[in-house]
């Protein structure tokens, strides 16, 4: 009973929420604090449902509808794990809205705002805990309609909606950056592992990873995003356009790892299965947390700057010398560097793909690990997050912790020793850099992040196919230029080379059909009575033969 | 005996070494270092040719592992040699396809060879991976042809289809008779030659072994 | 306990001790290759204590990440030393990371050193940063796929347990795959360690340099301490190489007679493996760097003909 009541007490929350920031729609501080803080305490009972959930027994709850369709709510392990990260993405980036709301104060309607992104929240909640297909695409169809809104909120120009795998991902380099930050955080951190709920529960619970071709073509996919996604945000200069690619990246990195565990459900290793799918999971909570960091991180940017073009950005680590530590911890988890999480999920995957050409003892250790917990069934096979998959996982878990906390062990206090040192006993000097023979260093002397992505992006040209345009216009000598413009467009590979191609076949072959498009009723009506004439052939020649 | 010498660790060796050496011919871009290849290629063979002969106690194939080494480690690299010295050409090849897809091509072909080989029922695990090497070997001889643009490396091209055929042979005959042995290498050798010369004519009618601009040869 | 601890120690004093050396060592034979005289193979060591007594002078327009930077690779790549076999197959961290761990750690090591590249704001600095990235991301798949190909081999990707593994085989373990994933990962230890057709460790110009550019702006101190990452780190690259594929020789037990032969083969190794080294480097020019990748593509080839190998010999 006490699961019901935090449940509805998180629904009742946002909704408050989201009232109150309607009545209080002239006043932008109080709508503001209102909004917010209500995210900030559903989040807080969603935590503590979704751990309850997670350690206690799967939750379900019906509304009213007949025996045929009853609306209602199930959550089990999974939707629990997905609403936990979803509560904590908001938590932390409500906090930071409270205060990142101010750069729109008297410029736009706040109220508003905090009405669609506390029913935006809710949308995603419900998505994950729908009890049947029916609730599940209602609510997913409102989600996905906030979603527009709230991309429309800043720009008055609609740049539209789903999840990011390629060859489906054009339309989010565009979407998620056009939102405000704290939206922008929300949505690729938290929105498109939706998507990937649904994945997970259409293909493991629905359909059931029979067939080993599609865990190959998830792989596949998984790793054409992946690949693509990180290459387009090598080059890409709006810092959160660049995050958006990355977004793509990690989809891709999570699809590899539930390829793969579709895959070894389907060829009978039920024990790989469960490794590679946690370590997807864990990946997909990893990355909604350090890429809220990011967005919320260029959110600060932007808000400090009014610029997200990391060509025109520098120097900010002496400006924002904390937010600058914040940002390098987020980039060093997305790098999966040690010894943050990303290091952590993706030496988890890598392990479980490994494994998968392991001698049969490693094997067979970790399925008895597994199967001596618990049943090994496809209905428990997303469940492990609770108690049977406990203890292997956190086996399997330990050695990338215990690296990380040696290697912090031994970095911490070195770095802050030295750098005590360093201020205190004074032995150096400080001079300027040298400016390459020029009078005095600037910003333009620096190595920009276009030179810095350079190498990378002249390799791939034929991926990126660079358009190049040099203006330079010279002084009496041809050496000395006066200005010098530079200006470098990449090419979105699918965009050109799938998404027009058929829209252009889609709008010619209207063009044709437009034709028939008479516009008098007498011909509409003569086109339903040779529809109905032809069905009726068609049902007397089917029934003779 | 068969079995004794197919599963023995340095033929195993050898084989890996012949794919090794071609995939540097793949991987290079000048005409000496390619050379240098096929002459190391030619060799590892000549060294299967002897370990099968050791053996299997066949005298002949002590020949022929010893005419492997005169005419193709040595005789023919020579020949090749001479020729991009006299004709000065440029050292580096030109290509249609680069070296890193060139080499991922490389590797295509091995996986493809090996289950090729694989759906053929084969007697034992180490011929299957002699047979698939000189399958990868054959196949590879020919993108080799396909993707270069110099004359001279469609001359390899062929010499390195027909060591993986010899491989092949070697590996599941254990040498065809000493006579057809005989007649291929003369064949081989009669075959670098007269490319040789046609090298030569090309180079003096086009003033360029770029077998592209045989196409002005149309009409 | 602590002969486990003991173990560890000097395993850190062993590495930090050996890393000049093993940088003298190569620097005279290529000197011999090049019938030079060169310096004393000692020469890293006096380097390393001159740096150490001077002062350095520090850009005015850094960081706190050009503070750190330093200290953190050094940490890093310490942290990998924990893990990685030198002398005896047994350590007590070899729980605590694999090769893959390693891989990432000198990853983090390579961020934070083109980090500080950029923070002083020269341009050199940045060129180096961007050529040892665009490097680092042609080298890690190539690594990763080599470190696939060794753990196919041996069926795990703990350190200790290969080492173990590869040397109780004794000498049935010579492969092809053993030896084509060797090759693979001997090109990929010549661009991690910086040496000649990726990079070239003794020059300063700017055309070519990618490590020195990105370190340019340190000096003294610092300097050092960049420098003794570096070598440390290059240390371990060989050491990889040695107790990965000729492990023959690790001590297996902690036993004195043991330990000191270990040693003793260990040094054997790493010598012959630097005397390869230098002939690559004598006999090779610098390679452009659009050319690089093409390098690097062959060692993927290379561990990928040892995985298909692998396959195929054992019936796949």
């Amino acid at each position: 009973m006490i699961y019901n009541n935090i449940f509805y007490g998180l629904i009742i929350f946002f909704l408050i929420g989201a009232m109150l920031s309607i009545v209080f729609n002239k006043k932008d501080r109080l709508a503001t604090y209102c909004s917010f803080l209500s995210a900030v305490g559903a989040s807080v009972f969603g935590i503590i449902f979704s751990l309850s959930v997670i350690f206690g027994e799967t939750f379900s709850l019906s509304l009213s509808g007949s025996s045929f369709l009853k609306f209602g709510f199930f959550v089990d392990r999974l939707s629990a794990f997905f609403i936990l990260v979803i509560s904590v993405a908001v938590f932390a980036v409500s906090i930071y809205s409270i205060g990142y709301m101010r750069e729109y104060y008297g410029k736009k309607n706040i109220g508003y705002l905090g009405f669609l992104y506390n029913i935006f929240i809710l949308s995603m909640i419900l998505v994950v805990s729908a009890n049947n297909a029916i609730m599940f695409l209602i609510v997913w169809q409102l989600m996905s309609v906030i979603s527009f809104f709230l991309v429309i909120f800043e720009h008055e120009k609609p740049e539209t909606r789903k999840a990011g795998i390629v060859p489906l991902h054009i339309w989010l380099p565009y979407a998620h950056p056009a939102a405000p930050s704290n939206v922008s955080a929300l949505m690729s951190g938290v929105m498109i592992k939706t998507a990937i709920y649904m994945f997970i529960r259409v293909f493991f619970d629905f359909l059931g990873a029979g067939v080993l071709w599609w865990g190959f073509l998830v792989f596949a996919l998984g790793a054409i995003s992946a690949l693509t996604g990180i290459m387009y945000a090598v080059v890409e200069p709006d810092i959160k356009r660049m995050l958006a690619f990355s977004s793509i990246e990690n989809i891709g990195i999570i699809l590899l790892g539930i390829g793969a565990s579709m895959i070894f459900l389907a060829s009978g290793s039920p024990a790989l299965s469960a490794i590679a799918a946690i370590a997807a999971l864990y990946h997909l909570l990893n990355h909604s947390i350090f890429k809220g960091l990011l967005f919320i991180g260029a959110g600060s940017i932007l808000f400090s700057t009014h610029t997200k073009n990391i060509e025109e950005l520098g120097g900010l680590i002496k400006k924002m010398p904390v937010m600058a530590l914040l940002f390098l911890i987020g980039v060093l988890s997305i790098s999966a560097l040690p010894p943050f999480s990303g290091f952590v999920s993706e030496w988890l995957l890598l392990q479980s793909l490994l494994l998968s050409f392991n001698s049969t003892d490693t094997l067979d250790r970790i399925a008895t690990d597994f199967t001596g917990a618990g049943a090994f069934d496809r209905s428990f096979s997303f469940g492990f997050l609770g108690n049977a998959g406990m203890p292997s996982t956190a086996i399997s878990l330990s050695t990338p912790v215990i690296l990380s906390l040696i290697l912090l062990f031994i970095s911490i206090p070195s770095v802050i020793w030295y750098i005590k040192n360093i201020n205190t006993r004074g032995k150096h000097q400080v001079y300027e850099t040298w400016g390459c023979g020029q009078p005095v260093l600037t910003a333009r002397n620096e190595y920009t992040a276009c030179a810095f992505s350079k190498p990378a992006q002249m390799w791939f040209k034929n991926i990126f196919r660079p358009e190049r345009e040099l203006r330079a216009s010279y002084t009496v000598s041809p050496l000395i230029k006066e200005s010098f413009k530079f200006e470098l467009h990449i090419e979105q590979i699918f965009e050109r080379y799938i998404y027009l191609p058929v829209t252009d076949i889609i709008v010619s072959r209207s063009r044709t059909i437009k034709y028939i498009q008479t516009g008098s009723i007498h011909a509409y009506l003569a086109y339903i009575f040779g529809t109905m004439v032809i069905l009726m052939l068609y049902i007397i020649l089917g029934g003779s033969s | 005996m068969e079995e004794i010498v197919f599963n023995s660790g340095i033929m195993q060796l050898l084989i890996a070494l012949i794919l090794a050496s071609t995939f540097l011919i793949l991987g290079s871009t000048r005409l000496y270092s390619c050379v240098k290849a096929f002459g190391i290629q030619s060799f590892l063979l000549a060294c299967v040719a002897w370990v099968v002969g050791f053996s299997t106690g066949k005298i002949d194939l002590y020949i022929v592992a010893f005419l492997t080494l005169i005419i193709k480690a040595a005789v023919i690299p020579y020949i090749f040699i001479y020729i991009i010295r006299e004709i000065k050409v440029k050292r580096e090849i030109e290509l249609y396809v680069g070296i890193s897809p060139s080499l991922i091509i490389g590797g295509v072909l091995v996986v493809i060879s090996y289950y090729l080989i694989r759906s053929i029922a084969v007697i034992t695990e180490l011929s299957s991976f002699a047979l698939s090497a000189s399958m990868s070997l054959v196949s590879i001889g020919l993108f080799i042809m396909i993707s270069r643009k110099k004359a001279i490396m469609q001359m390899l091209g062929i010499l390195i289809m027909e060591n993986g055929l010899f491989l092949g042979a070697i590996s599941l005959t254990h040498g065809m008779p000493l006579l057809v042995e005989l007649g291929i290498f003369f064949d081989v050798l009669i075959a670098v030659l007269i490319m040789g010369i046609l090298i030569f004519r090309i180079n003096k009618t086009f003033e360029t072994i770029d077998t592209d601009k045989l196409k002005t040869l149309i009409g | 306990m602590i002969s486990q601890i003991a173990i560890s120690i000097s395993q850190i004093i062993i590495i930090l001790a050996l890393a000049p050396l093993l940088s003298g060592i190569i620097k005279k034979i290529k000197a011999f290759f090049q019938i030079r005289k060169g310096p004393s193979i000692f020469q890293p060591y006096y380097d390393i204590a001159k740096l150490l007594r001077k002062d350095s002078v520090i850009s005015e327009n850094v960081s706190w990440i050009f503070h750190a930077a330093p200290v953190i690779s050094f940490a890093a790549v310490l942290t990998a030393g924990l893990i990685v076999p030198v002398f005896i197959s047994q350590l007590p961290f070899s729980f605590a990371g694999d090769l893959i761990a390693v891989v990432y750690l000198f990853a983090l090591a390579r961020f934070f050193t083109a980090l500080a590249s950029l923070d002083a704001g020269s341009s050199f600095g940045g060129m180096g940063g961007s050529r040892e990235m665009f490097v680092a991301a042609m080298v890690e798949p190539a690594l990763m796929l080599s470190i696939f190909a060794v753990a196919l081999n041996v069926g795990s990707t703990n350190l200790s347990l290969i080492s173990q593994t590869v040397s109780a085989m004794g000498l049935s373990a010579v492969s092809p795959y053993h030896l084509l994933a060797f090759v693979a990962l001997f090109i990929i230890a010549i661009a991690e360690t910086g040496r000649i057709p990726v990079d070239n460790p003794s020059t300063h110009l700017e055309l070519t340099m990618i490590h020195e550019a990105m370190i340019l702006e340190y000096s003294g101190k610092q300097l050092a301490i960049v420098e003794i990452s570096a070598m440390v780190k290059q240390l371990l690259v060989f050491s990889l190489l040695a107790n990965i594929f000729f492990p023959w020789g690790i001590a297996t037990k902690i036993s004195a007679v043991g330990i000191a032969v270990a040693l003793l083969v260990f040094l054997i190794k790493i010598v012959i493996l630097g005397a390869l080294m230098a002939m690559v480097e004598t006999s090779t020019a610098k390679w452009r760097l659009f050319r690089l990748p093409d390098l690097l593509s062959i060692s993927l080839m290379l561990s990928f003909l040892s995985i298909v190998s692998f396959i195929i010999v054992n019936g796949g």
